[in-house]
């Protein structure tokens, strides 16, 4: 969804950079973010990513309205689809009594449903394959099929943002408000079901990459590319969100503060830690009540884990260990190396003290050290924490447990965080974030995109990711601009990770070139140092890929399935890939080219059956849809157009046709090929008429409409009209309106030929019957606008010689 | 040359590079060249030691070539067509920043050459797998031509003798190639343009002329603008060097149609020279008005003259050998005024079965519009009355 505009059909304003930094901030603004709460109107139509909200809203609640009961999951979904409502409403409500309670109602629906049976992260993997790697839409499928609640964190998440960027700037605190009391109800709610909502959750990360991107085949497992990663004990990205949807919900409602936090699990849990502290076996437990048992774990594990908790000292060190553990088990089930793992060799988690002394290289600690870390002045740095926050959340969520961020920063993002929310103290704080969490909006989502699109090589996206991000939040909108111009540029599929550096080098190049370019006499040619080593692998590479992803080949992978059930659905040229919503899958076309098709038998309505068929057409094009029932959308529109004279469409039908059968087949080939010849009549193309001739085989030229096409192709080259016009009155099934189009044509230079060689007259019966006409009256008609002379006042006769001189100026 | 080394190699280019020898350098990143079968030269990843020996410009061009060459010998075309197209682009920069110099001009056209071959084996290797539309890497390789063509043509502040236009014949050629190949007539019109209203339209080297004759003549061939393509492809066929019999063969394959419509049937010594026998026998048909023959013949043939795009320019002679045979009817009738009737019958004759009166006036009338008869026919009576001198005037003098 990221990635969409609201109306993909619009001029996109995407190409262009929005007039980003051609706005200096806005001098009265409180929050120093360029005019985030002020944002004029243009801006949502300059391709901002705000602009996504709109759209998302509007496909939210679409999504509310579809038929999701279809789907197994009823429960949840609907459940879900309320704390979407409980969402906007609180977003739009200001007052924080109302939404509080709202809210905690939402809360306790939803917490239910949540944490039920979530599917283990695996089952995320598949899910993220499955939809062809469309665009963000694409996603939107699986996404609502699915029985986990998974994918909904993201989405929720991406909204709140997104919110945030609409330049609702009351709202996010609202949100805020909002979401504290949830996070509270499910303190109290639910321990136990922390744990497992959280495993379910972790496993959301990744689809929630998918979403964004149009990503080519994705590799299903980004995780199994990080080996586990000893020094930082636990990532704690994996699990991000303890309190599975609570948690989404909070970040979503907080925006740009909600993000960061939630990417760390570390922080929630910390929050529930009394309950869950006397517990090890809780920990312990939980992972594996989702992932495994505890009771099958490796021996080694299990030593693992005493060992780990033998070296606790105080209650705390049991949380981070605990913490620790469970991510790192969660991630070594989720990449199966939960049995082949040397754990013996696996680091211990450091401990609160030990760590103490080296808190940059620790991020685990920073959830305990929360307070302390909160006062030092680094952390403090008001965009930075919440930055590395969003982009560590993402991370976890891109199923980057892989995922590594600066420690530095995600310690810091994490306390802040959490902090933030909770103390009143705060707020400033937290609302001067919130306005700028737009541009790690944006980055997330970037971050997304390009995730998506190279799959096999996320991991190591998200990290580079990252620190770009890191570098680019401390910059100012400007360069998020650039950020999302180049998504889209990307949306060919070409990986613009190569990279930045690599372009800028290549920019810098070029004026160096034109530099020093002067004429330089000893050598042929100025000599051009280039900077790196020659390599154009890397730009064959590029153009290969290219090419795949243009072609017809890779671009199978890039459809996206729809959902969108409307049988209607006006046609609307698509400026950028479409969204999965705005799409309709097959079975609904079925219906509606069913339903066009009655409309035209009706009431000949061209315009609206044109349209609804270019619509269906486009459907089936962006999913990739070529079968069958292709072939009879192209037909019958085809047809129609035929019909109606619409060379243009039936242009396109023809050649989509031509490809079509040689794909699939179909029973009407022949026909088709008969009208193809015919309209090539009808455009002179003598040198595909020829191509055609050298493809026909013998049984071809013996079926109905070919042989008479073929016959009138040679009547019509050799001017003979008589034929013409016979073959035209006998003119098998919708032959005769193609030749049509150009009859009048034929007519002109047959009435010519009859005038210059008849003496001293033709009469008008004549024409009349050989050039095929129903009536007199028509036959003057046509007579008339030539100014012929005729030799009785009946008009029954053409005087020839005098007409010469008039048909030849004609 | 087949055992040269990568050193070797390397150095003369730099020699050529330094000395602007155009001609050897243009040897050295030729596939039509020796060095392409050296197995000291097969290098998949040619870029490091083709850095070290080379200058930038340079270095890109030849290692691309090498890469390519690696490619083409391993078979894969599409890979290979991509090492050119980086190669030709490379190639453009810096052509395209040596100013007032054309030096390099036969570089250019052996890259152009090698590009647009490698497209069509590209092609045909996609077609073998099966992706891929047809003709879609020439289409390509024809834009990349394009950057070229933009380059010669627009380098006119040059003095003559170094200007980079003498290139631009060799380029439209071989884009003529392309299009012809893909098509696209439409596209050669402002290419034709571009050349006819050069100054140094007939001062480019012969062979460039031929060609470029040859497919103009074509081109007109095929607008049915008989006369024109007579001129343009007489001109290639007299001028064609005896001993490209090939080149020859295919300038008569489309001049025999033209200048039988026009008129001039062909010997039959030059067409078995040429091997064009099929040709023989439409002649002999439409000489003496056997349209049953003619129709036999073009039936039996049309493979042959559908795969050279003949068939419909052909199928025009239909009409002159009805004339033929209309005038063997006059010469027997002796009358200037022929019932339609008669002429129907000698029609029929000739196993057109489903004929009647009216098809035959559309016929006689036909042939009187385009001039091949003089006369006119008289609806009421039935009859053609034909002039009284020439009435069947020799198709050479029928303006149309």
């Amino acid at each position: 969804m990221g990635d969409k505009c609201q109306n993909p059909q619009m001029p996109s304003p995407w190409q262009y950079p929005p007039p980003y930094g051609v706005y200096p901030p806005y001098p009265g603004q409180p929050y120093g973010h360029p005019g985030y709460s002020y944002l004029p109107h243009y801006y949502y139509n300059s391709g901002m990513a705000f602009n996504h909200n709109p759209g998302q809203t509007q496909n939210m609640q679409h999504n509310q309205n579809n038929p999701i009961g279809q789907a197994p999951q009823n429960m949840n979904q609907n459940l879900m689809n309320k704390s979407f409502q409980s969402d906007y409403g609180q977003q739009n409500s200001n007052s924080s009594n109302n939404q509080s309670d709202s809210c905690e109602k939402t809360t306790d629906n939803e917490m239910p449903p949540l944490p039920p049976g979530p599917p283990p992260p695996l089952n995320n993997h598949s899910y993220q394959t499955p939809p062809p790697p469309g665009t963000a839409p694409i996603v939107r499928n699986p996404f609502y099929g699915q029985p986990s609640n998974a994918p909904y964190g993201p989405i929720k998440f991406n909204l709140p943002m997104k919110k945030a960027g609409l330049g609702f700037h009351v709202k996010p605190f609202n949100n805020m408000g909002g979401g504290k009391k949830k996070r509270k109800k499910n303190k109290n709610n639910a321990n136990n079901n922390q744990f497992n909502n959280s495993f379910s959750n972790s496993p959301s990360p990744i689809p929630n990459n998918v979403m964004f991107m149009n990503p080519p085949p994705l590799p299903p497992k980004e995780e199994p590319v990080f080996p586990p990663l000893p020094p930082l004990p636990a990532e704690p990205c994996p699990e991000p969100p303890n309190d599975a949807d609570d948690k989404m919900e909070i970040s979503s409602n907080k925006s740009s503060e909600g993000v960061p936090e939630k990417s760390f699990s570390s922080a929630p849990t910390l929050e529930e830690r009394p309950s869950i502290n006397n517990a090890e076996s809780l920990v312990v437990t939980t992972p594996t009540g989702q992932l495994t048992d505890a009771s099958d774990w490796p021996d080694s594990l299990k030593n693992y884990v005493n060992r780990c908790y033998a070296k606790c000292v105080e209650a705390v060190d049991k949380d981070r260990v605990e913490i620790i553990l469970k991510g790192k088990i969660t991630r070594a089930a989720s990449d199966g190396s939960l049995w082949h793992k040397n754990w013996d060799n696996e680091p211990l988690p450091s401990l609160h003290n030990e760590r103490k002394f080296e808190p940059k290289k620790i991020f685990q600690p920073a959830n305990l050290d929360n307070l302390g870390q909160r006062q030092s002045p680094a952390k403090q740095s008001p965009i930075r924490p919440k930055k590395s926050g969003i982009s560590a959340a993402l991370g976890s969520r891109l199923g980057g447990r892989a995922y590594r961020v600066p420690r530095r920063s995600r310690s810091r993002s994490r306390s802040s965080s959490r902090d933030r929310s909770r103390s009143p103290a705060r707020r400033r704080r937290t609302r001067s974030d919130s306005s700028s969490s737009s541009d790690d909006n944006f980055k997330s989502l970037r971050v997304n995109k390009r995730l998506g699109r190279n799959g096999d090589r996320l991991s190591n996206k998200g990290r580079n990711n990252n620190k770009m991000k890191g570098k680019n939040k401390q910059n100012n909108s400007n360069k998020i601009k650039s950020h999302f111009y180049s998504e889209y540029g990307i949306l060919g599929g070409v990986t613009e990770d190569l990279g930045s550096s690599e372009r800028l080098q290549q920019r810098a190049a070029r004026f160096n070139s034109s530099l020093k370019s002067s004429p330089n006499t000893n050598s042929p040619m100025p000599v051009v140092r280039r900077k790196k080593p020659l390599s154009f692998i890397a730009s064959m590479n590029n153009m290969v890929v290219m090419e795949d992803t243009n072609g017809e080949g890779d671009w199978a992978d890039l459809h996206i399935v729809g959902t969108c059930q409307d049988i209607e659905k006006p046609y609307l040229r698509l400026t950028s890939a479409p969204e999965a919503s705005a799409v309709r899958p097959i079975e609904v076309l079925k219906v509606a080219l069913q339903k066009v098709q009655e409309k035209w038998s009706q009431s000949q309505d061209y315009r609206y059956v044109c349209d609804q068929l270019k619509s269906i057409r486009q459907d089936l094009t962006v999913q990739g849809i070529r079968d069958k029932f292709t072939v009879q959308v192209y037909e019958s529109h085809a047809r129609i157009a035929l019909e109606k004279g619409d060379h243009e469409e039936f242009n396109q039908c023809q050649t989509q046709l031509k490809m079509l059968y040689s794909e699939v087949g179909g029973n009407n080939k022949l026909e088709f090929t008969a009208y193809r010849i015919l309209y090539y009549i009808f455009t002179k193309n003598t040198l595909d008429l020829t191509t055609i001739l050298s493809s026909l085989t013998m049984e071809d030229k013996v079926d109905e409409c070919v042989s008479h096409a073929l016959e009138v192709r040679s009547a019509w080259w050799l001017g003979n009209y008589h034929k013409f016009f016979k073959l035209f009155r006998q003119a098998p099934r919708m032959g005769g309106y193609l030749i049509e189009w150009f009859i009048e044509r034929e007519r002109k230079a047959a009435l010519k030929c009859m005038i210059k060689s008849y003496r001293p007259f033709i009469p008008a019966s004549l024409v009349m019957q050989e050039l095929a006409f129903d009536s007199d009256e028509k036959c003057l008609e046509f007579l008339a606008p030539f100014g012929l002379t005729f030799m009785d006042a009946e008009r029954t006769k053409i005087d020839c010689k005098a007409s010469v001189a008039s048909i030849n100026s004609v | 040359m087949a055992h040269l080394t990568l050193n070797q190699y390397l150095q003369q280019i730099d020699n050529a590079w330094r000395s602007r020898d155009g001609i050897s350098l243009a040897d050295f990143v030729s596939f039509r060249h020796a060095h392409v079968a050296s197995s000291k030269l097969q290098m998949e990843n040619p870029e490091s030691s083709v850095e070290r020996v080379l200058e930038p410009p340079m270095d890109e061009i030849v290692a691309a070539h090498l890469k390519c060459v690696w490619y083409v010998n391993n078979q894969d075309f599409v890979q290979a067509y991509y090492c050119q197209q980086l190669l030709v682009q490379a190639f453009v920069k810096i052509f395209q920043m040596q100013r007032d110099q054309n030096w390099a001009l036969p570089v250019m056209y052996a890259i152009c050459i090698d590009l647009r071959l490698l497209a069509q084996q590209a092609d045909k290797l996609l077609a073998l797998r099966g992706s891929g539309r047809p003709l879609e890497t020439l289409e390509k390789a024809a834009d990349i031509l394009m950057s070229c063509f933009r380059v010669c043509a627009a380098d006119n502040r040059s003095a003559e003798e170094s200007t980079k236009r003498w290139g631009m014949l060799a380029l439209v050629n071989q884009l003529f190639k392309v299009y012809f190949r893909i098509n696209k007539l439409h596209l050669c019109k402002p290419l034709i343009r571009a050349i006819e209203s050069s100054p140094y339209k007939d001062q480019f080297s012969l062979s460039q002329q031929i060609t470029y004759k040859y497919y103009v003549g074509r081109k007109h061939m095929f607008a049915s603008d008989y006369k024109s393509a007579d001129m343009y492809l007489t001109f290639a066929f007299e001028r064609c060097h005896k001993k490209s019999v090939r080149n020859k063969r295919l300038i008569l394959i489309y001049l025999i149609p033209v200048k039988m419509l026009l008129g001039y049937m062909p010997q039959r010594g030059m067409l078995e020279k040429y091997d064009l026998l099929q040709f023989w026998e439409v002649a002999e048909a439409v000489k003496v008005g056997n349209l049953e023959l003619l129709n036999n013949v073009m039936q039996h043939h049309e493979a042959f003259f559908i795969k050279f795009g003949i068939f419909l320019i052909l199928e025009k002679l239909k009409y002159v050998c009805i004339r033929n045979l209309f005038k063997k009817v006059f010469d027997i009738l002796k009358m200037s005024r022929i019932p339609v009737a008669a002429l129907m019958t000698a029609l029929k004759l000739m196993k057109i079965d489903d004929i009647d009166i009216s098809e035959t006036m559309c016929i006689l009338a036909n042939l009187i519009n385009e001039g091949k008869i003089k006369g006119y026919i008289s609806f009421h009576h039935k009859i053609l009355v034909l002039s009284k001198q020439q009435a069947f005037p020799p198709l050479s003098m029928v303006t149309r």
